[in-house]
């Protein structure tokens, strides 16, 4: 089964979820998966007005990713700061951080990608500041938070996707995304 | 319940009163617009001509670290950065336009052609004086779903 059809199953059955642009006009050239975990926070009803506003510009940030945005990427772990895609330490075993940064907390999305241009989003965690509800703060780079996080999303991501299909291993950018990106 | 989607839509065709949600949406998909446009402006002239970071930087009178972080995303971006980085860039300034992401034609769409409820979505024909006009009676049907504007 090629990864398309793989995929197709899993979103079917409602084990994972598409992110894309309500609008037809949106070319998506790339395809971003999501937990229902994170498909739940970027849909209503939200508890109230400070996360509508937060998880409409993660969900605005997700589509872009999805259409093909520009996304400015560290391939060093622990060297990013500003940028939208991270690799995550170890750079080998090719889990990244998708982020969210405006407006405070800053969010992460953990995951990895089932194919070039083919990402899953597993775990999300704020940064650095805790927020009721949500995972995280992540903290220091070493942290347990950390670790527990990358952990879940490595077991997420082979629940549904190993035996046929692995995560694009190695941490090169060229491997992961197509183009636009610097 | 509506999904995100079909509020989005549905606000955007009807003109009603903007939840917050709707525009900070917005507010997020302009920025992510600005940015890929500087960017792509960058790209062309990286590959052609060989720009760096350190030519912008230049330019613009900053000092590369700080341009570091206007490429790094358009998180802290004002209208002035964007005119900056388009001048240093390729010498050029913001050709605005407008338009509503409803009335463009479509592209390609991956998986998920439908709505939340399994519908083919269309884009809506009517102008804006028509769409006031159904305005009321679709309100109606459509208010004991919602949950964004309300939450």
């Amino acid at each position: 089964m090629s990864i398309d059809g793989w995929i197709k199953q899993l979103v079917d059955g409602k084990r994972l979820y598409l992110i894309e642009s309500p609008f037809m006009s949106d070319h998506h050239s790339r395809t971003l998966l999501v937990s229902k975990e994170i498909h739940d926070l970027v849909n209503p009803p939200w508890p109230n007005t400070r996360a509508e506003v937060r998880f409409s510009k993660l969900r605005a940030d997700l589509e872009n990713f999805a259409c093909g945005g520009e996304m400015s990427v560290c391939t060093e772990p622990f060297q990013g700061r500003e940028e939208d895609l991270a690799v995550l330490d170890p750079k080998e075993d090719g889990v990244w951080d998708l982020r969210s940064r405006n407006p405070s907390p800053g969010l992460r999305i953990i995951g990895q990608f089932a194919d070039r241009d083919v990402f899953f989003g597993a775990v999300l965690a704020t940064r650095s500041k805790p927020e009721s509800g949500l995972r995280g703060p992540l903290g220091a780079k070493d942290s347990e938070q950390w670790k527990s996080a990358i952990s879940d999303c490595r077991k997420t991501f082979n629940g549904l996707f190993n035996p046929a299909f692995s995560a694009v291993a190695g941490g090169r950018i060229e491997d992961v995304l197509s183009e636009r990106y610097h | 319940m509506s999904s995100v989607n079909d509020i989005i839509k549905h606000e955007l065709f009807h003109l009603d009163e903007l939840s917050r949600g709707t525009r900070a949406y917005f507010q997020a998909r302009t920025r992510n617009r600005l940015y890929d446009l500087a960017m792509t402006k960058f790209r062309e002239r990286r590959d052609s001509e060989g720009l760096t970071q350190a030519d912008v930087a230049r330019r613009m009178g900053k000092r590369p670290e700080v341009v570091n972080r206007i490429f790094s995303g358009p998180g802290n971006w004002r209208a002035d950065t964007l005119s900056d980085l388009l001048l240093a860039i390729a010498g050029e300034e913001i050709d605005a336009t407008s338009g509503s992401p409803l009335m463009k034609p479509p592209t390609n769409r991956r998986a998920l052609d439908r709505d939340a409820d399994g519908r083919p979505f269309k884009p809506p024909t009517q102008n804006r004086d028509e769409a006031r006009k159904g305005k009321a009676t679709e309100k109606k049907e459509l208010d004991s779903s919602f949950s964004f504007a309300n939450a």
